[in-house]
């Protein structure tokens, strides 16, 4: 992908809808490309996490043992709190069709928020609204 | 404009519309009996009655204030007015009393007067500060008219009925305007009818508490000077007719035919110019008007009253004209002028303030100049003297009015500014907060107990030390710990103990909390056994307290160790400890440069942590040496701002790209340059503030401002750097304007907003550094997260903040919800063609040039082919920027 399209995807995904394109271009220079096929799982319940995953093309669900807690899609972000705050997966992710994947691991957004400060004023942002609903982010299931 | 703000103004409209009709019924046969019975000689004797009663019955609507809301204050008192009116004429046709209409006269300039208090309360709350200045004028119109319907109906009734029965019809008018205010109750409930909350101070509003505050003082001043001005003029252009025609016939003829005049004129002013005056000119110059165009005339009379005499026929032109325009310029820009101000104070100030300005001011200045008149009648001073008083109030007035506009500009400013937290004093000395006090040390929990005691700290309590002593005993070791340490800085013999036994200790808080006690104690060899203790903290801690007692050689020895262990948990520890020893020597500074390049970047982060701590010590190229790690910049920023302005040049010789240091981004030094004095500051960083660089350019503004340093208006520096942020603005509204049309759902767009976004943003700050309070900061943020009360207030704060091209700018800017064209227009610019923008942005030599546009810019020919312009991207893939290659490689693969 080039960093263009990265950047359009990500401008489309709420959590970065506030942050500035330039900064996001930053985001996607740092962002690697990863493609899974139906039945791989992404990432499994109880695993430490420390990295974020935006759903490029594909479906994936994530799920605690059978049972299926949320479907996602293009445009879907997998795992965000674990941006801020590591911590273990709360659930497993699988691939249910071959499905490409941005994967924004912690350290490089922390270096990235450390040149563009705004970039953490988007996220809090974006976090607070969940806060005040009182839910939590969709993908933060994972 | 909303079907709910047309509906408010209509209401307004209707009132002022029933206080003219109630004011012109009233004044018509009232001025017939007095001027009948007692003559124009007792005039002055009514404006003294009407100053009296006046003054007394505004501060008692001010006292009630609190007890009633503005609404039923305002039904109180015109239902009041027209019981007088309805009483005063059942007198009259009963028992002929005739001194009743001395009342009534002293009535008329009241209810008018009190009439506006009312309806500009409401106004007050109904509308914002910017709505008030645009549909205020149409209340005043409602007005106009009314008097003017008032004044007709009166003509065919005059000699039809007996003149006292048309105060019937007063009293209906009065009627309506109190069901006016009954309905207006009833509609906005919420606004109008609820008293107000008592005042945050505990402060009992009243007139004369009112009337101390600077600015409401100074408004007062100038209602009273308006007040006097107006009644000095209808005086001049009553009594030159007086003197004209000896017949009461053409007398009646000449006030009818003036008073039509007025009239025709005030509407026909207020419906086509007063909007536009107030909205465009804004408060500067509308409060001043009215003073300047009737000292202007005055001015004209006075020198006509000397060269050809006060009974010529220019004389009394210009009297009358004097009347006309007065009448005119106080409905058109004063009323409203003198309403807005009030929208520069505190909510459950402004009807307060307005009853004490409005209700009191007009009386005074009427008081004022009947007692005037009185004395020049006495003197026997006559037109000219009083041609004369009205020239010097007017100047007086006009002077007032600056005054006044820069009091509303201040506190405007003030209105917005954000809410500053100002610590209180604690005082612990009453039972219920000792008690709380207690409840906090004694629950168990480590923050409670912290809080409890920093309390108790604060208040300099002498009862800390003997709690910090009783939690010694306590059995969670994190709470004896937490007052260990603080015994150190004056240990007790129950701490010295206390520590002495627990250098053993189980828990690794409690060795850490003895060793300082201990070594503060002067039993640093008790300690020493800590420097061997198998937790690296502990060890830490001990090193740092022996290093200020007898024991520092010992305690160094061990540091150097730790430095030079192959682990990096020691190096880190040694590092740690450097920075919690009171001073540095040259062997510390040595060790602090190794471990500072140390391979593992927890150590550097510990070392640069550490040589924060100490901005005495000479170890700045230590710390700028070798390479940084990206995650490490802001601690090394930090450091710099720790060394204070002895690093200015080195900083400033950064800035200008001569050196790196350390490899901090520019931007970072220019940010951590607002530690700097206002002076060191702008040397540093006032050549960047139109740095070609965006981060650069806005970093240097707010540290800058951070700083404390403020600039002038007519500062050169400031000035050029916001007209080269006007051309940048110019550029990237032209670009939006021009592209969003086509697609505006295109990366490039996006990008165009967000540089737009910071360029206001930079402005902003810019404009910030011109003034004393930072307005334009405020308007900023407001305008995006503000409500419309406190965006509309702020906006206005911004245009009587600045003037001319500054203010076209940031109103262009800063305005929010407004399209890129319309903001552009406002500029004075036209929308550019899309390919010419298209092609500067790709060629990036505009304005607007900026390396991520350019991408998007390059992109967006990927979705939007043009021959013309493909040529542009032809070279690009050779240029040095990865990500701009990239993408022109795939546009010209896809071409």
């Amino acid at each position: 992908m080039l960093t263009v399209e990265k950047v359009s995807l990500l401008a489309s995904v709420e959590m970065f809808a506030r942050v500035p394109s330039a900064v996001l271009a930053s985001l996607a220079g740092v962002m690697a490309e990863r493609q899974v096929t139906a039945g791989d799982v992404v990432m499994t319940k109880g695993e430490p996490g420390d990295a974020l995953f935006v759903v490029v093309d594909g479906s994936l669900r994530a799920h605690s043992g059978e049972r299926v807690l949320a479907t996602m899609g293009p445009g879907s972000v997998i795992g965000e709190l674990a941006l801020l705050d590591p911590a273990p997966r709360a659930a497993s992710v699988t691939a249910d069709e071959d499905s490409l994947l941005l994967v924004l691991a912690k350290d490089d957004f922390d270096l990235v928020m450390t040149d563009h400060p705004e970039l953490s004023e988007g996220v809090i942002r974006y976090l607070v609204r969940f806060v005040r609903a009182g839910t939590a982010p969709t993908g933060s299931t994972a | 404009v909303t079907a709910e703000l047309r509906a408010r103004v209509a209401l307004l409209t209707t009132q002022g519309l029933l206080l003219g009709l109630t004011s012109a019924l009233l004044i018509v046969p009232v001025s017939a009996i007095f001027l009948q019975h007692y003559g124009s000689s007792r005039l002055p004797y009514a404006y003294l009655g009407t100053a009296v009663i006046g003054v007394f019955l505004s501060s008692r609507i001010s006292g009630a204030l609190q007890r009633l809301s503005l609404i039923r204050l305002g039904i109180l008192t015109m239902g009041g007015a027209a019981m007088f009116i309805a009483a005063s004429w059942v007198l009259l046709r009963t028992v002929d009393a005739v001194w009743t209409s001395f009342g009534l006269w002293v009535l008329f300039p009241l209810l008018l007067q009190l009439g506006f208090v009312f309806i500009g309360g409401q106004a007050g709350r109904l509308l914002d500060v910017r709505q008030i200045k645009r549909y205020f004028p149409r209340a005043v119109l409602g007005f106009a008219a009314g008097f003017l319907i008032g004044g007709v109906i009166t003509i065919p009734l005059a000699g039809r009925l007996p003149t006292e029965d048309m105060l019937i019809l007063t009293t209906v008018a009065a009627i309506g305007l109190v069901a006016s205010f009954v309905v207006s109750g009833r509609r906005y409930h919420s606004l109008l009818a609820v008293a107000d909350a008592p005042h945050p101070d505990g402060v009992r509003l009243r007139a004369s508490s009112v009337l101390r505050s600077r600015f409401v003082g100074t408004v007062f001043i100038y209602q009273v000077l308006s007040a006097a001005g107006s009644q000095l003029a209808d005086f001049l252009a009553f009594d030159r007719a007086a003197a004209r025609y000896s017949e009461a016939g053409q007398l009646a003829q000449f006030a009818g035919v003036l008073t039509v005049l007025v009239n025709i004129v005030d509407i026909a002013a207020l419906v086509f110019v007063a909007g536009f005056l107030m909205t465009r000119l804004g408060l500067r110059y509308t409060l001043m008007a009215n003073p300047a165009v009737v000292a202007m005339f005055a001015a004209g009379m006075m020198v006509t009253g000397a060269s050809v005499g006060v009974a010529s026929t220019m004389f009394f032109i210009l009297a009358a004209s004097t009347r006309i325009l007065d009448t005119v310029f106080t409905d058109g820009t004063t009323r409203t002028s003198v309403n807005a101000t009030f929208q520069a104070m505190p909510p459950g100030d402004r009807f307060a303030a307005q009853t004490a300005v409005e209700g009191i001011g007009v009386p005074v200045g009427l008081g004022l100049v009947g007692t005037v008149l009185i004395a020049f009648h006495a003197l026997g001073w006559g037109t000219m003297a009083v041609t004369v008083t009205m020239v010097v109030n007017c100047a007086a007035w006009v002077i007032a009015g600056t005054v006044v506009f820069r009091g509303y500009r201040r506190n405007l400013a003030v209105r917005i500014r954000r809410r500053e937290i100002v610590p209180l004093g604690i005082r612990l000395d009453d039972p219920e907060t000792s008690r709380a006090i207690d409840g906090l040390i004694s629950s168990g929990d480590l923050a409670r107990v912290r809080l409890g005691f920093d309390l108790l700290g604060e208040a300099e309590d002498e009862r800390l030390p003997a709690a910090l002593e009783t939690m010694l005993d306590h059995p969670k070791p994190e709470l004896v710990a937490e007052a260990l340490r603080r015994l150190r800085a004056a240990p007790t013999p129950g701490a010295v103990t206390a520590a002495t036994s627990l250098v053993t200790a189980e828990h690794a808080v409690l060795r850490i909390a003895a060793a300082g006690v201990l070594c503060s104690s002067g039993c640093p060899e008790v300690a020493l056994p800590l420097l061997a203790d198998p937790d690296r903290e502990v060890r830490s801690a001990a090193a740092m307290a022996l290093r200020e007692t007898g024991s520092a050689a010992v305690a160094a020895f061990y540091i150097r160790e730790w430095a030079r262990s192959a682990d990096a948990e020691d190096r880190r520890a040694a590092a740690r400890t450097l920075g919690g020893v009171a001073a540095l020597d040259d062997r510390d500074v040595t060790l602090m440069a190794t471990l500072r390049n140390d391979p593992d970047e927890t150590v550097q982060r510990e070392a640069i942590e550490a040589a924060i701590r100490h901005p005495e010590a000479p170890v700045l190229d230590a710390i700028l040496s070798g390479e940084t790690p990206r995650r490490l910049i802001p601690i090394i920023a930090r450091f710099l701002v720790s060394r204070g302005e002895g690093n200015a040049e080195l900083m400033a010789s950064g800035l200008r790209g001569e050196r790196s240091v350390a490899g901090i981004p520019r931007w970072r030094l220019a940010r951590a340059c607002s530690a700097y004095s206002p002076e060191v500051a702008y040397a540093v960083v006032g050549p960047h503030l139109d740095d070609a660089d965006d981060a650069v350019r806005h970093a240097a503004r707010l540290a800058l401002h951070g700083s404390g340093w403020r600039g002038t208006a007519d500062d050169v520096e400031l000035r050029r750097c916001l007209d080269d942020d006007r051309r940048r603005a110019v550029a990237l509204l032209g670009a939006i304007a021009a592209i969003e049309p086509v697609d505006s759902s295109h990366l490039l767009v996006r990008g165009l907003r967000d540089a737009l976004q910071a360029h206001t943003v930079a402005i902003a700050a810019a404009a910030d550094l011109m003034t004393a309070i930072p307005v334009a900061s405020r308007v900023a943020r407001l305008s995006h997260s503000g409500t419309a009360v406190e965006i509309a207030t702020a906006e206005e704060a911004l245009e009587v903040t600045f003037v001319g091209e500054r203010r076209e700018l940031l109103v262009a800017m800063l305005r929010p919800g407004v399209a890129a064209a319309d903001r552009l227009a406002r500029l004075g610019y036209t929308v550019p063609a899309l390919a010419d923008v298209v092609a500067s942005l790709i060629r990036n030599d505009g304005p607007a040039a900026d390396p991520w546009l350019r991408v998007c810019a390059v992109w967006w020919l990927a979705q939007h082919p043009d021959p013309t312009l493909s040529g542009l991207v032809t070279g690009l893939p050779r240029q040095g920027d990865p990500v701009l290659t990239e993408t022109a490689a795939a546009v010209l693969a896809a071409s």
